[in-house]
């Protein structure tokens, strides 16, 4: 069949739109613009890739261990596992699309280039569309592929694992079809946010997103023994109020493809990729019927004329500081940067995804979800959720200070050359502005909510904040540079790479100063020694930082890796 | 021929362009003047097909541009003022996605960019993202990409941006050949001298108003001046801007 010249032209410029559009999307999961894309897209894969295949590798040996258990009790094992690989997918799903959010739909930059060119904002839509959900199954095929050969592999090992080609392809049809709908489901609410309340609302959306799916990844590894198995319950007994939850049609179809009997299961199996095709059947309609609206709105936006309430406070704070003006130049820009940049607002709430994880875990560990534990008194698991958040928040803040917004635009830094001291200055007031005094003054209110006793709602929180003011001169400990101006080396610390190196100060920091806090909240006399005590190791490390930060000049270009830790392998080779 | 009547624009309620009026025969080239925020880019972005407008109409060879926008568009060279480029793409890449866009074929395409990346040095740095490019680099490519489908409308928006003396030249020169050709072009710029030099026509434009629209020597004799400067700061200029000047240089002692 031939199409007609105008739709083969309209096919063909879809083609090279969709080519364009993928790297648009990739682009816009950079965290920092200066990293290289392939690169990341390569690494990121095998970042979300590992946990699900380890897990499964894991598993393989497992099952192999319970060869001679009874079949029920490898069943439920199974399903479990199962629900945990199709939960993994959908959050990472999720979490794709948190991170491209503001490039699932063109933007005005795609609008003022290929605007003036003879293409139709449907075709351009379409393209987006089209590339979007591809970025979303090479995701899912990654997440999915490597655990689908291990429990394949797995499956000769017991008969309820059911028969190894059948395992292989169900695994891949049920996660990949449960990421996929979830994918464009948070299409198709990105589109009716951006239609109904404009892009600029829909962009904001991305950050809450991200903190949630992120929390999520973390948690579904501690939901493997709690929460998964009752949903396992409830798919076994035939539950077909169960349905409603996301992931229980495809557990249902992943359940009956390996040839499962329980009640309802087709039921259950029909109505997954129901739900997928229902999903793509509206989010197209709903991505290319408001395109030509979408290019008007955005080619005829406005700037935004003014500032963010949160951001007006903070920068009025920053001003306010009895500092020199170099230090509060640099806390205002420093500031100001932090919260209107989206790639280092999404960096930091990386990290409060895993606090926010940890805090819920700490919580329903201590019996939260048990009613045992009495929230009406300092109990450590409370004690240390500002902590952990602090914590986390801090150490956010520290890696999205690493990352340069604008290295262009550092000149101003490097003509004005301020001294180190002073901008460490700043650094550590943007911490205590941004994370600390917040934090401590949330805890404080919480307290109160809950019905703790002011003396203990204002101990922790004066607590809290020396803590934090120690743990910000901790995280600073080796900083050199004006927030956001140094380019980026290629051994630059993040949470990847040093997670094992803060482990032993999040206990510390977190969960025994959270038990010491405990103790010292019943007498007043320590907890003015443990106040002491805490302002004085504020002191010592910040005169050390003082100290230290003499006759050092600022750092705006990253030092080249070590070459002990690339062996100068480029070098040997040339 | 390309005849813009009595055109308004607003954004939300805030009017940009008023009533504007222009006319540009082949093998003209038609300046567009006027002070910062004027309405010149909302002018421009309207005769391209970007924008709307409210009002008034648009014309290419006596069609409404709206009724036929995507075969309009096809005719149209543009050059915009910001370098909106997609920054992760090549030179090269760039221009094979635009000529793409346009149904160049490949070959002819190939042919084409080769050409644009010699002629303007920018072959030994056709692989670099465009990101790595300066100001005027990318201003290069951007000429190449409003040009290569060879345009019978050629619309440029502040085009010497970045550009370097013997760029800037050149690209008079080319405007220059284009108008023998008998393109239709639209030159909205704040050089007065490059506006002068290449530009028969100009339109002065002022708080979304034409407030004149003559030809370059009409508009020197009118206002009886020697250059098209002093005839711009004659009729759009209504500061004392030596006063300015020495006021700004006083700021810093205070």
């Amino acid at each position: 069949m031939r199409l007609s010249p105008s739709l083969q032209r309209e096919f063909d410029q879809f083609v090279l739109l969709s080519r364009d559009s993928v790297r648009s999307l990739l682009n816009a999961a950079l965290l920092s613009r200066d990293s290289d894309p392939s690169q990341f897209a390569l690494w990121s894969l095998v970042l979300i890739a590992t946990p699900p295949a380890m897990y499964a590798f894991h598993q393989l040996i497992d099952y192999s261990a319970r060869h001679f258990q009874k079949a029920a009790i490898i069943e439920h094992a199974i399903q479990v596992d199962r629900m945990f690989f199709l939960l993994y997918g959908m959050l990472v799903a999720a979490l794709v699309a948190a991170a491209t959010w503001e490039a699932l739909l063109p933007d005005v930059a795609d609008q003022e280039i290929v605007g003036s060119l003879p293409v139709r904002p449907r075709t351009l839509a379409a393209a987006r569309l089209v590339a979007t959900i591809w970025t979303a199954v090479i995701a899912s095929a990654a997440v999915s592929l490597p655990a689908a050969v291990f429990l394949a592999v797995a499956a000769p090992s017991h008969r309820s694992l059911g028969f190894l080609p059948v395992v292989f392809v169900a695994h891949i049809v049920a996660t990949m079809g449960a990421s996929l709908f979830m994918f464009v489901l948070l299409l198709i609410f990105r589109a009716l946010l951006a239609l109904c309340f404009g892009a600029h609302a829909s962009e904001r959306l991305a950050t809450l997103l991200q903190l949630v799916t992120i929390a999520g990844l973390a948690e579904v590894f501690f939901f493997i023994n709690g929460v998964i198995p009752a949903l396992v319950d409830r798919l076994a007994a035939g539950d077909r109020s169960a349905l409603l939850i996301p992931s229980m049609p495809f557990a249902a179809l992943y359940a009956w493809l390996v040839g499962l009997h329980y009640p309802s299961l087709g039921f259950g199996a029909l109505a997954a990729p129901l739900a997928l095709v229902a999903s793509i059947a509206i989010v197209i309609p709903i991505y290319l019927w408001p395109a030509r609206l979408f290019a008007r709105r955005a080619l005829e936006a406005q700037p935004h004329q003014h500032a963010g309430v949160i951001s007006t406070v903070a920068r009025v704070a920053a001003v306010a500081l009895p500092s020199s003006p170099a230090v509060r130049s640099v806390t205002t820009f420093t500031v100001t940067t932090m919260l209107r940049s989206r790639r280092h607002r999404l960096i930091v709430t990386a990290y409060l995804g895993l606090a926010l994880a940890i805090t819920t875990l700490s919580v329903i560990v201590a019996g939260g979800l048990r009613g045992t534990l009495a929230f009406n008194q300092p109990a450590i698991s409370l004690l240390a959720l500002p902590l952990v958040t602090m914590f986390f928040a801090t150490l956010g803040l520290r890696a999205a200070f690493a990352v340069p917004s604008d290295l262009d635009a550092n000149w101003v830094f490097r003509l004005s050359q301020p001294r180190l001291a002073s901008v460490l200055d700043a650094t550590v007031i943007s911490l205590l502005l941004l994370s600390i005094v917040p934090v401590s003054t949330l805890a404080a209110l919480g307290a109160l909510a809950l019905d703790w006793t002011p003396h203990d709602a204002a101990t922790m929180a004066t607590l809290d904040l020396l803590c934090g003011l120690a743990l910000a001169e901790w995280a600073l400990r080796d900083c050199r540079a004006v927030p956001f101006t140094c380019t980026r080396s290629g051994d630059a610390e993040s949470l990847k790479s040093r997670w094992l190196g803060h482990i032993v100060p999040l206990i510390l920091f977190a969960f025994v100063n959270a038990a010491i806090q405990r103790s010292v909240l019943r007498s007043n006399r320590a907890a003015a020694w443990y106040l002491g005590i805490v302002l004085t190791a504020w002191v010592v490390q910040r005169l050390r930082r003082q100290f230290a930060a003499r006759n050092v000049s600022l750092q705006f270009d990253a030092s080249p890796p070590d070459a002990m830790a690339t062996l100068d392998l480029s070098e040997a080779i040339s | 021929m390309l005849d813009v009547d009595e055109v308004w624009k607003s954004y939300r309620g805030v009017p940009a362009v008023r009533a504007l009026t222009l006319h540009a025969a082949p093998g003209t080239v038609v300046g567009l003047l006027g002070p910062n925020g004027c309405g010149k880019s909302t002018t421009v972005r309207m005769i391209v097909g970007l924008l709307k407008p409210n009002r008034g109409r648009i014309r290419w060879r006596g069609v409404d541009i709206h009724q036929q926008l995507l075969a309009y568009q096809t005719i149209v060279g543009y050059i915009p003022e910001e370098p909106r480029l997609y920054a992760y793409l090549s030179a090269g890449e760039y221009l094979e996605l635009v000529g793409g866009l346009r149904g160049i074929p490949r070959a002819t395409l190939t042919r084409r960019i080769n050409r644009y990346l010699e002629i303007f040095g920018l072959d030994t740095d056709r692989h670099a993202p465009l990101s790595a490019f300066s100001k005027g680099m990318r201003q290069k490519v951007l000429i190449s990409a409003a040009l290569i489908h060879d345009p019978e409308l050629i619309v440029l928006d502040e085009p010497n941006s970045g550009l370097d003396v013997a760029a800037t030249l050149v690209l008079r020169s080319l405007v220059a050949t284009l108008a023998e050709r008998g393109k239709v072009i639209i030159y909205s710029s704040h050089m007065l001298d490059a506006v002068e030099k290449v530009c028969q026509e100009v339109v002065i434009m002022r708080n979304g108003r034409a407030i004149a629209s003559t030809s370059v020597t009409r508009l020197r004799e009118s206002t009886d001046s020697t250059t098209l400067e002093q005839a711009f700061t004659s009729v759009a200029v209504d500061q004392d801007v030596a006063a300015v000047g020495r006021e700004l240089a006083a700021i810093a002692t205070i």
